[in-house]
């Protein structure tokens, strides 16, 4: 059983620099599309900032120019529940939470999942585009920030 | 759409973007005939014009609603172009990261989803040459509705959600717009106006023609 991950804490996302994960508004704005939480498991991956010396270019995983962004762990789960409608017609509620899910060479991995798992795409859809709107940009992709404001 | 269409110049020029119908062009535009075509050199300074070469002897700036201004640089070598010569697929690409009021680019990003993917080396389903059509012909049907109303028109981050579907995202304000098109070619559509997952967020499968229209005037109502 890995240790919980508190409510508190920072988590990290890697956003490629590729324009497929947001779009320059014409405010200057740089928004986080939802496809940058797109996990075909529907357990998008993330660091925890506590494990990774609070340090969002530990998320890069070496690729300099990825953007990386950061969503509070509270706020996670906050979304709420998730209703999918089982086989037999019946809503089934799912909670959203996140949990630490260490790997070899990535001790500050966790998982954002669906409790129980979601088997249905459809309602993931909200989920990940509820993260989206919730991330922060803690690193810019090159892409963007090349290019100035 | 605010379109300024301009001939070549070698001074700079500061084209103002007012209402849907504003159009400034310089002072040489009939100097110019078919047997002198220009080379028209052009960058675009700032982050918010999306640019589009036309024909032999015109560039069309496509300026965005909204935006104050575009400073344009006729003169700058590293932009240069000939007058033949369409941007490549990566040019407009590289450019669509930016606001633009483009169909032609929606188009063109739709088109290159499935390079898209490969690239990114990501583990998606690719997205089918059905579903390109079915995209393109949502987003047509989508932008027609709203254009031929004489509503201002912005294009959508075009991406897939990874399971093979191409997927139309705007956002104005807390409101997000979200059309998901299916490789069957249904068409789904995704509003969300707040925090929470179900109170504020409305979901719609299948939307009409008053449905379509209806959704945009509630995304612009939020400028």
């Amino acid at each position: 059983m890995f240790d919980p991950v508190d409510d508190s804490e920072e988590l990290y996302r890697r956003v490629p620099s590729d324009q497929m994960y947001f779009k320059r508004e014409l405010t200057g704005e740089i928004r986080v599309s939802r496809s940058a939480f797109s996990d075909r498991r529907q357990r998008p991956s993330v660091d925890r900032a506590q494990l990774c010396r609070h340090d969002p270019s530990w998320t890069q995983k070496g690729d300099e120019s990825a953007g990386v962004v950061s969503l509070l762990t509270q706020n996670v789960r906050l979304i709420g529940d998730i209703i999918s409608i089982s086989s037999d017609g019946t809503s089934v509620f799912h909670t959203v939470d996140v949990v630490a899910a260490p790997e070899p060479d990535n001790i500050a991995h966790a998982e954002i999942i669906t409790v129980p798992h979601l088997e249905k795409n459809n309602p993931f859809k909200r989920l990940q585009g509820k993260l989206a709107e919730i991330a922060k940009w803690e690193i810019l992709p090159a892409m963007v920030s090349s290019e100035g404001p | 759409m605010n379109v300024a269409t301009l001939k070549t110049s070698n001074t700079p020029n500061h084209l103002y973007a007012g209402n849907k119908t504003s159009v400034q062009k310089t002072p040489i535009e009939n100097e110019l005939t078919p047997h002198d075509p220009p080379i028209p050199q052009y960058q675009i300074i700032g982050s918010r014009a999306l640019y589009d070469l036309l024909s032999s002897a015109t560039v069309t700036v496509y300026v965005p609603f909204g935006a104050k201004s575009v400073d344009v640089n006729w003169a700058d070598p590293r932009s240069a172009t000939t007058s033949n010569t369409r941007m490549s697929s990566e040019q407009i690409t590289s450019s669509s990261v930016y606001h633009s009021d483009s169909i032609g680019i929606t188009l063109a990003e739709i088109e290159q989803l499935p390079s898209a993917i490969r690239r990114n080396e990501l583990d998606w389903e690719t997205v089918s040459n059905s579903t390109i059509v079915e995209a393109k012909t949502f987003i047509l049907r989508f932008w027609h509705l709203v254009t031929s109303r004489l509503a201002d028109w912005d294009s959508p981050h075009v991406a897939s959600d990874g399971n093979g579907e191409v997927t139309f995202e705007w956002w104005q304000g807390s409101h997000t717009l979200t059309f998901f098109v299916q490789p069957d070619g249904i068409v789904s559509c995704l509003t969300s106006w707040g925090y929470h997952i179900w109170d504020e967020m409305d979901e719609i499968v299948e939307p009409s023609d008053d449905d379509l229209i209806k959704i945009w005037s509630w995304l612009r109502d939020r400028k």
